[in-house]
């Protein structure tokens, strides 16, 4: 992996750094009253290590973005490479982790045997599956919950356990659909930097896909600006917000800056395309 | 509030059972006690052996009448006797007699009410109760009912009815026939002003035609009673309600060796079956005793005692034969077995009686055995109908009515321990058609959870065949068992042999709700769950058994209470089946046959139990398997 920080996917375009590489991708959903164009022409090169955000006005298919990389769609038209193949071989390989808006956390299992399921399919062994379990819910702050079931857990909670469920079998992407958007802003603070820390720690490349601005600033180190109808990518934002990131960070002035420089990014691209 | 949720059903089924238990038992029960206050089947009908006759002459005191003298009527033959001038009471308080002989003949007659104005023109009078074959008496005169019927029937067309004579009224149904307006005369003959609705023979007494009193009186119907002549002012009409033969002794020679016997002409007696011959104070058995076969030959039969007088009977349509058959002629006894000479028909029988009334016109008594020099012969009689069996009042009727249709609520709890004093063997009843249920429930289960898992899996097979299932509920099961048995009987088994007939045919109630049941839980999972397993490569059989199958449990569970409930139901109705000989179901239809309410109710509320226990089963297993949803 590399820690080099890609200044702009357009212009930086070597295969073997961009670990998802989306070139000319079209989704449209057919409906009873004519095809849903859920996003079109979209181009976007991320490289490997890298932590990106999808932000953007609902139905700007930031969503149908993520879930065309997770082969949980299937593309119209394009070219899609996830890990230098097919989104559904890279699925099949288990190439990445996915946590959705809801824990969605199988309530008849414990928080433990929630964190072990991948790995059950995976067929791992028992005894180093919760070994492994056992060490992400501790990764995650959750080693005392281990037998809980799911609904005995806060919503933050039950977020960290999804987490750490996509994170257990060492995925080497990280897809987020807008994890904390159910969630109180304190806490939704704390898992912030929570995943920070966990993609610090674990350097995988992390598409994160979010409403809040401050949130894209805060976390990425790219911000992909989406527009609606038709769905498309209009603008990467470089965030060169130094690392680590903490509660200084926050209040740093070139937080503001580019803070409001999203948000002006953002202004264009809704003008352009309204 | 913990308290509360626990304690609020028990309230509320306590609510129900007095809001619509109490009422509804009191309503249906009262009514029913009235009913049965008036139907005289149902009255108390006592027979108590009299006392033997004695010597009138010394004996001037009669205890026996001691309870009894303030509510009945003392006759002397068919003179009643007043009862404040024959009895009095000694130092002793002994009710004395003192008008009475040894040729006294006294019956005692409790008095029924009766209706009507003794104003010297009213001739008609009710009784509440129905005593058409009791004496009345009129100032202390046996009176003589008695009236003439016409040749003609009503037809709805004639209108003339002939008689042997005009003196006397007329009646009809229960009214006295106006002249001139309902009748007019003509000699002999009486037409009516509109022809008479049709009557027929099977419509006894006679009521339905018109009828002549020729007689001091005559029945109208049951409790209508027409006088011939209006009795005077101030007149004493009684009529008797019960009456007690005075013992009678019979006539012949107690020697040792004589059989025969007689007595004066019936008086008070109604039929001669009526009447029963004492020896000593020893009744005699008036019913007899039926002969059986005996080693396996039709002519030889087993004799109950060693003397009997024989007798051979026979129904032809409906009318009772009886011949007597006497030794060597038509049997003969060797050691307690009786052979006969000759076979008996299909339709005879034998029976053996201590006595025979030969023929009352002889007023002939033989008996099987002679008497004991110095015992005495006597015969008597004593019947009353004084009052509904039940009670006095509609509410005493109506607590002891013995059958309640719809029992007091509280009335089924104090009979339980006499049920089940009385019916030990209900308990293995019970543990059988829990069984015949668990068996049943398993049979749906199996059924039920497989055709979900195939109807999930295979979309095309549920579009074949879901219209099926919903099918098969729509015939009526009462109507699919019979069918099924005769059918499993074709591979020799049968209710008694095997609990499988009643494994399916409660499985047939159960695998419906089970398998709509599934199929909805195994659809109702949520799509992320299935994205989430796509995201890990999952396989079908991965998705089925660690997320759809979990998924479906809350659905699964709740479709199982109601299969349990449904097996429970199959299990009875299989069990009713009339080869079958156990389980509840047999039980309730013993009792439904027998007409046993009582037992009927509480087998009831065993079965309502039974459901709630299954039902309440499956909640715990649920609670076993499925601990996570303790939230709900």
């Amino acid at each position: 992996m590399t820690d080099e920080v890609v200044k702009d996917v357009e212009q930086v375009a070597e295969p073997a750094n961009s670990i998802i590489s989306v070139r000319n991708v079209n989704k449209i959903f057919p409906g009873k009253e004519g095809d849903v164009i859920a996003l079109s022409g979209s181009n976007l090169k991320i490289a490997s290590g890298e932590f990106v955000s999808l932000i953007g006005p609902s139905g700007c298919g930031k969503t149908t973005l993520l879930r065309l990389i997770a082969d949980l769609e299937k593309i119209t038209s394009g070219e899609l490479l996830v890990n230098h193949k097919s989104p559904e071989r890279a699925r099949l390989d288990r190439d990445y982790g996915y946590v959705f808006q809801a824990p969605v956390l199988y309530e008849w299992r414990t928080v433990l045997k929630n964190v072990e399921l991948p790995l059950e399919i995976m067929g791992t062994s028992a005894s180093k599956r919760k070994q492994t379990a056992s060490r992400l819910l501790e990764m995650v702050g959750l080693e005392q919950f281990k037998e809980h079931y799911p609904w005995q857990l806060s919503g933050g909670m039950q977020q960290r356990v999804s987490i750490a469920r996509a994170l257990s079998f060492s995925p080497s992407i990280l897809l987020m659909d807008e994890p904390f958007g159910a969630l109180d802003e304190i806490t939704r603070e704390q898992m912030q930097q929570e995943v920070l820390r966990l993609w610090r720690e674990t350097q995988t490349t992390t598409v994160f896909v979010t409403h809040s601005i401050s949130e894209a600033v805060f976390l990425s180190t790219h911000v992909v600006m989406m527009s609606a109808r038709p769905g498309r990518i209009t603008e990467i934002i470089d965030i060169d917000l130094p690392q680590p990131r903490n509660v200084e960070t926050r209040e740093s002035e070139r937080f503001y800056e580019l803070v409001t420089e999203v948000r002006e990014a953002l202004r264009r691209s809704e003008q352009a395309s309204g | 509030m913990r308290f509360l949720r626990k304690v609020l059903p028990v309230f509320v089924a306590l609510a129900f059972i007095f809001v619509i238990g109490y009422p509804t038992a009191l309503l249906i029960g009262l009514n029913k006690a009235q009913s049965d206050m008036k139907d005289r089947s149902r009255w108390e009908q006592r027979s108590v052996m009299p006392l033997a006759p004695m010597d009138l002459g010394n004996a001037d005191q009669l205890p026996f009448l001691q309870s009894i003298h303030n509510t009945g009527l003392l006759v002397n033959g068919n003179q009643p006797l007043s009862l404040s001038a024959i009895l009095g009471k000694d130092a002793e308080q002994k009710v004395v007699y003192t008008n009475l002989n040894a040729d006294s003949n006294v019956s005692l007659l409790t008095p029924a009410p009766l209706e009507g104005e003794v104003d010297g023109q009213n001739r008609v009078f009710h009784t509440d109760r129905a005593f058409s074959d009791h004496p009345l008496y009129l100032n202390g005169r046996l009176l003589n009912p008695h009236f003439e019927k016409p040749e003609e029937k009503p037809d709805g067309v004639i209108i003339e009815f002939n008689f042997s004579s005009s003196d006397g009224v007329f009646i009809l149904n229960g009214k006295l026939l106006v002249e001139g307006e309902d009748y007019h005369l003509d000699d002999t003959t009486l037409v009516t002003a509109e022809p008479l609705p049709l009557w027929t023979s099977g419509q006894e007494p006679d009521w339905g035609r018109p009828l002549r009193v020729s007689g001091d009186y005559a029945w109208a119907d049951n409790q209508t009673i027409v006088l011939r002549d209006p009795p005077p002012v101030g007149a004493r009409l009684e009529l008797a309600a019960s009456f007690v033969a005075w013992a009678e002794q019979l006539s012949g020679s107690v020697d040792g060796s004589n059989r025969t016997f007689h007595f004066a002409q019936p008086r008070l007696v109604t039929t001669d079956r009526d009447r029963v011959v004492y020896v000593n104070e020893q009744p005699l058995n008036n019913s007899g005793t039926r002969l059986r076969n005996v080693n396996d030959n039709e002519l030889q039969f087993g004799l109950p005692k060693p003397e009997g007088i024989i007798v051979m009977e026979e129904r032809i349509e409906r009318v009772l034969h009886q011949t007597q058959l006497f030794p060597d002629d038509d049997y003969t006894i060797e050691e307690n077995t009786l052979t006969l000479v000759n076979a008996l028909d299909k339709n005879q029988s034998l029976r053996q009686y201590d006595y025979l009334i030969l023929d009352s016109e002889f007023s002939r008594i033989v008996l099987a055995k002679a008497p004991e020099p110095g015992s005495v012969v006597w015969t008597g009689h004593y019947k009353v109908y004084d009052r509904p069996g039940c009670g006095l009042t509609v509410f005493e009727c109506f607590v002891t009515l013995p059958q309640h249709p719809v029992p007091l609520p509280h009335w089924i709890i104090t009979s339980l321990p006499d049920f089940f004093i009385n019916n030990a063997s209900v308990f293995g009843q019970i543990a059988y058609t829990t069984f015949g249920s668990f068996a049943a429930l398993v049979m749906g289960g199996v059924v039920g959870l497989l055709l979900a898992s195939l109807f999930v899996l295979i979309r095309p097979l549920e579009r074949a065949f879901l219209p099926w299932v919903v099918a098969s509920q729509t015939v009526p099961i009462i109507a699919l068992v019979p069918v099924l048995m005769l059918i499993l009987s074709q591979f020799g088994i049968t209710l008694q042999s095997s609990i499988l007939p009643t494994a399916i045919i409660g499985g047939y109630l159960s695998f419906f709700p089970i398998t709509i049941g599934t199929v909805k839980g195994l659809r109702s999972v949520d799509p992320l769950s299935i994205d989430l397993m796509h995201s890990y490569a999952a396989n079908k059989w991965q998705i089925f058994f660690k997320v759809r199958f979990y998924a479906a449990l809350p659905f699964m569970f709740a479709s199982f209470k109601v299969g349990a409930a449904a097996a429970l139901v199959g299990a009875l109705i299989s069990e009713t089946e009339t080869s079958n000989s156990s389980g509840l179901g047999y039980e309730i239809l013993g009792r439904v046959q027998a007409g046993n309410v009582a037992d009927l109710w509480i087998l009831f509320l065993i079965s309502v139990l039974m459901g709630i226990m299954f039902v309440s089963a499956v909640g715990w297993v649920e609670r076993l398997l499925a601990p996570w949803m303790r939230k709900v």
